[in-house]
């Protein structure tokens, strides 16, 4: 069902991920910890507990650009009543409001509404940060700030609010592509109420030093750029608690409409040599692939590209190994734009150690002059790989959704999608390939009615909403990145989302089997499903019952059982009745804020089981009874009788059992003619037996014929046959039969053993 | 054999393709190989091929072969002697050669079978395509379907070469025929005896004849007796 809107690409044979920690995703995910840990203290924690939490933003508008957006999730089941704080660029709070974030929604709101009070007092050019603060369930929260419509025109950039809890450092570091007639522009802010000492200094080797208060921010303008050098880079330092430093920026070339935003990752949260990026976009664009080599020691960095499409269609594209002399910064070569590639993802590597270089992929449109800019993730080496992200379709928007498998084995993961109109719709258990990328097209699935596993599609009036995923089965093998891309190519404005959630995969609460009993005739067959009831380690959202997919079942003799793809099927093969059972193991992962890391798990072996019972063929339905004459010998009679096998509750059996006849006694033949019987086991397509009965072609005639006493069909099952119906006697002559007694029709008659 | 026999057989009997055994007689049969063809020629596949023996009789189970794309077959365990090979494709419009009433003016290659040989080459011709009677048996009374009946088919030409048979069990009925005349009859108790050629569906009495690859419906009207 899925594969109508996700495309796959499998890839990646024999090739070893390598797995340092957490990275990368510093300043791209919008994971929420807890920043504001008051009132709850590390004894008092308990996953189901609400905690106050506080996420911001560096910036919450900028005078260039028209419109500001905040787009506020809330992933919980429970609705959540939040503050949102704009802030001047001096730090002084110039806004604040009250909103209530329905459960399983997704609030927009216009930035410029928020401040319409506060409107005479401040320009647009002294907005500053914004703030959204929460007593909620850990995760629930999640905002993004968007600002577009750059001098009226094209492009957007973003900035995800975070806590300060994401950073583990006061420092960041940044590389972008700047146009040659481009001007950049970075932004730093200061989320602590407490003064900030930042040290910026430029990959032109250009150096400035700022002061900053309480929540106070500064954009600082292109002229410290060098403009001769798209190459571009920026490392910046500050005192005070870490988090409390906020960099962000873009960069601009307004007649290409060239506006891409500057992402600045906390090199301290990297534990890895290895990034990934997934969803990019070559065809039609100019795509540069920037790096900056961190360390003061020389390092290679090479990638490789996993397009999208079906297995083996596409090759792997290496991206050639290129030297990185100490804190250079440099593009990598891509291979040319090719629609092959779009949607393709992309493994980064380093010969340095973890936090040794940082990267950005952008890809400018050649016709359409959109700029989609990727983030890089590190998967390190904790047990999250889920997202949470917000979609829309109204006006000219379209949102995709981006899961890679970047493990080394084949993985399946699960999502719902909860839409601001109509049902929830859950896509259930579905495996990707190492390398393998899926698509979740919003409007296809809407559009095209595509229904879910319980019939359920997405309503035709919903154009916005919510998207959870999650490995499944996790037995910390799994690796998943993904993102959600946000276009309205009419205005040129491509958004990614990529924010986390529970930091912890979700845990089995109970394995089961669907149905849980199971009873078939012989040969017949019958679906059966193993299902898991889920658990939210950080206990944000229910998550609906996924569907597992055994490998192995333990039957016994009656029946088999079919395994490696869902639903398993049972097949009765002998009479009798017992337990089906499968076992698999997964991590039960328990979230502690206050622990390093802060999920740990322990092993759970699940044994759904079921029982099974299997119904023996049983007796015959007549279920035609025809008199004609052969065409080799055309004056003399012949019978058909069609037997429908059935089980004692008189279900017909279907399948292509062995059965044979048998007589209590033979009589002469007086037609003279050589009489052929099936008295071997053969098989019975259908389960349907076609007996035909005649004195064969002879000269004798005058009602002439034999008699065979007590026919009985007997049902071969290795050694131990049983009768399933005694038809009586059989009265063959030229001129008339008689079967059990009659010579007429015995249609619908129902014969015993 | 589906269309013709859904009357008798069900539905189930089309095309299963498997070779089905019967008692084996090791020393007293022999194989019959070789192609069925229509009547310009082509080999036809997914047709089954039957054997009725000249001086004996196959009772219980069907024995056939069926043919591969090229219209080839190979038919063992067929009793040695005289045997008439049959070929028939009533999915495909063509008459089940096997039975009397449905033969046309094709006949039917007999082949003598060695005990333990092989009889090859054999050209088997399905009969020419037929038509299809579709009926329908009701209470003229109340229209309620009336499944508790029997339905005979008869060659005017060969009164004696009939068929008789029950109609599904919601009363309807279904044959492929030669372009023959045919007398149609149905019986069921407690309803007077219903003829095809004196029912308001045939003109001037006449019997029905189905052209090659036409279909014709029949409303059987069954009157109670009084």
């Amino acid at each position: 069902m899925f594969r109508s809107f996700v495309n796959l690409s499998s890839r990646v044979s024999g090739r070893n991920f390598t797995f340092g920690s957490w990275a990368g995703c510093a300043a791209v995910c919008g994971l929420i910890f807890l920043s504001a840990l008051p009132p709850i203290t590390k004894a008092q924690f308990v996953a189901t507990a609400k905690v106050n939490q506080e996420i911001i933003s560096p910036f919450a508008g900028l005078k260039n650009f028209g419109k500001w957006e905040i787009e506020i999730a809330n992933r919980s089941d429970e609705d959540v009543p939040a503050t949102v704080t704009v802030y001047s660029v001096d730090g002084e709070p110039i806004s604040q409001k009250s909103v209530e974030l329905g459960r399983n929604r997704i609030s927009r709101i216009d930035i410029h509404d928020l401040l319409s009070h506060e409107a005479s007092r401040h320009q647009a050019d002294e907005v500053g940060e914004i703030s959204v603060e929460a007593t909620a369930k850990p995760f629930a929260i999640a905002a993004q700030v968007t600002l577009s419509e750059h001098h009226g025109g094209f492009g957007n950039i973003d900035s995800i609010l975070l806590p300060d809890a994401m950073f583990p450092s006061n420092t960041m570091d940044a590389v972008w592509w700047q146009p040659q007639d481009g001007k950049s522009f970075l932004i730093v802010a200061n989320s602590s109420t407490e003064n900030l000492a930042a040290e910026i200094t430029f990959g032109s080797g250009e150096r400035e030093s700022l002061t900053l208060g309480a929540k106070a921010m500064r954009l600082i303008a292109g002229p410290n750029l060098r403009p001769d050098k798209s190459a571009q880079s920026v490392h910046v330092t500050a005192n005070g608690l870490p988090g409390s430093l906020r960099v962000s920026g873009y960069t601009v070339s307004e007649p290409n409409a060239y506006l891409d935003v500057i992402r600045a990752y906390d090199p301290a949260a990297s534990s890895g040599p290895t990034i990934y990026a997934n969803g990019l976009h070559f065809s039609n664009a100019q795509n540069h692939l920037v790096v900056k080599n961190l360390t003061g020691s020389p390092i290679n960095v090479w990638g490789t590209l996993y397009p999208l499409g079906s297995s083996g269609q596409v090759g792997d594209v290496e991206i050639p190994k290129e030297f990185f002399p100490p804190y250079a910064t440099a593009e990598l070569n891509l291979p040319p734009g090719n629609n092959l590639l779009d949607g393709a993802a992309l493994k980064l590597e380093s010969s340095g150690g973890a936090a040794s270089f940082v990267a950005t992929y952008v890809s400018h449109g050649q016709i359409i002059h959109m700029t989609r800019s990727m983030p890089f993730k590190d998967i390190g080496d904790r047990s999250n790989a889920r997202g949470g992200y917000p979609w829309r379709l109204d006006g000219n928007y379209e949102s995709h959704t981006y899961i890679t498998n970047v493990g080394k084995v084949r993985a399946a993961y699960g999502a719902f999608i909860d839409p601001n109109r109509g049902e929830r719709y859950v896509i259930d258990t579905l495996f990707l390939e190492p390398g393998e990328t899926s698509i979740i097209d919003y409007r296809k699935l809407r559009d095209e009615k595509v229904a879910d596993r319980n019939g359920v599609v997405i309503s035709k009036t919903a154009d916005s909403g919510e998207v959870q995923w999650f490995p499944l089965f996790f037995d910390g093998s799994q690796h998943f990145i993904g993102r959600t891309e946000v276009v309205d190519s009419s205005t040129g404005i491509a958004s990614s989302f990529s924010c986390g959630s529970c930091p912890c995969n979700p845990n089995v609460n109970s394995a089961y089997t669907s149905p849980s009993s199971v009873t078939v005739s012989y040969g017949q067959t019958a679906p059966v499903l193993v299902k898991a009831t889920m658990r939210d380690p950080c206990n944000i959202n229910s998550i609906p019952d996924m569907t597992f997919i055994p490998t192995s079942w333990s039957v016994p003799p009656y029946f088999t059982m079919t395994a490696g793809s869902s639903p398993s099927t049972l097949k009765g093969v002998a009479p009798g009745s017992g337990l089906y059972i499968t076992s698999f193991t997964t991590q039960d992962w328990v979230y502690n804020p206050f622990q390093n890391p802060q999920c740990s798990s322990s092993t759970r072996i699940n044994t759904p089981e079921g029982t099974g019972s299997v119904r023996l063929p049983a007796q015959l339905l007549v279920i035609g009874d025809t008199t004609t004459f052969t065409a080799s010998c055309p004056n003399t009679k012949v019978r058909i009788l069609a037997y429908q096998v059935q089980d004692s509750t008189s279900t017909d059996i279907k399948s292509n059992i062995l059965t044979r006849e048998q007589f209590a006694s033979k009589s002469a033949n007086t037609c003279g003619t050589t009489i052929t019987t099936s008295e071997t086991c053969s098989g019975t397509p259908s389960g349907i037996i076609h007996d035909t009965l005649s004195v064969g072609c002879n000269s004798v005639g005058n009602g002439c014929g034999f008699t065979y006493t007590k026919q009985q069909w007997v049902f071969c099952n290795g050694g131990t046959s049983s009768v399933i119906g005694t038809v009586g006697d059989l009265i063959v002559h030229d001129n008339s039969i008689s079967v059990g007694g009659s010579t007429a029709s015995i249609k619908n008659k129902v014969i015993k053993p | 054999m589906g269309i013709l026999f859904r009357a008798f057989f069900g539905t189930t009997l089309i095309a299963f393709g498997l070779f089905q055994s019967s008692t084996p007689n090791e020393g007293t049969t022999g194989t019959v190989t070789g192609v069925v063809i229509d009547a310009n020629g082509t080999g036809i596949p997914d047709a089954k091929v039957y054997d009725q023996p000249m001086g004996s009789v196959r009772m219980g189970k069907d024995h056939f072969a069926t043919t591969d794309q090229q219209g080839r077959f190979t038919l063992t365990d067929v009793s040695a002697g005289k045997t008439m090979i049959i070929a028939t494709k009533t999915e495909a419009g063509y008459p089940d050669g096997r039975y009397a009433v449905f033969t046309g003016n094709e006949s039917s290659p007999i082949v003598e079978v060695h005990s333990n040989q092989e009889s090859s080459n054999v050209v088997v011709k399905l009969l020419q395509k037929g038509g299809v009677i579709l009926g329908k048996i009701v209470d003229k009374g109340t229209n309620q379907r009336v499944a508790q009946a029997r339905v005979i088919l008869a060659r005017v030409d060969h009164p004696a070469w009939s068929l008789e048979t029950d109609p599904e069990n919601d009363g309807t009925f279904e044959f492929v025929v030669p372009s023959v005349p045919m007398h149609i009859t149905v019986n069921a108790e407690g309803f007077r005896t219903w003829k095809y050629e004196e029912s308001s569906l045939s003109k001037n009495h006449a019997p029905l004849v189905v052209g090659s690859e036409k279909k014709v419906t029949l409303e059987v009207e069954l009157e109670r007796n009084n």
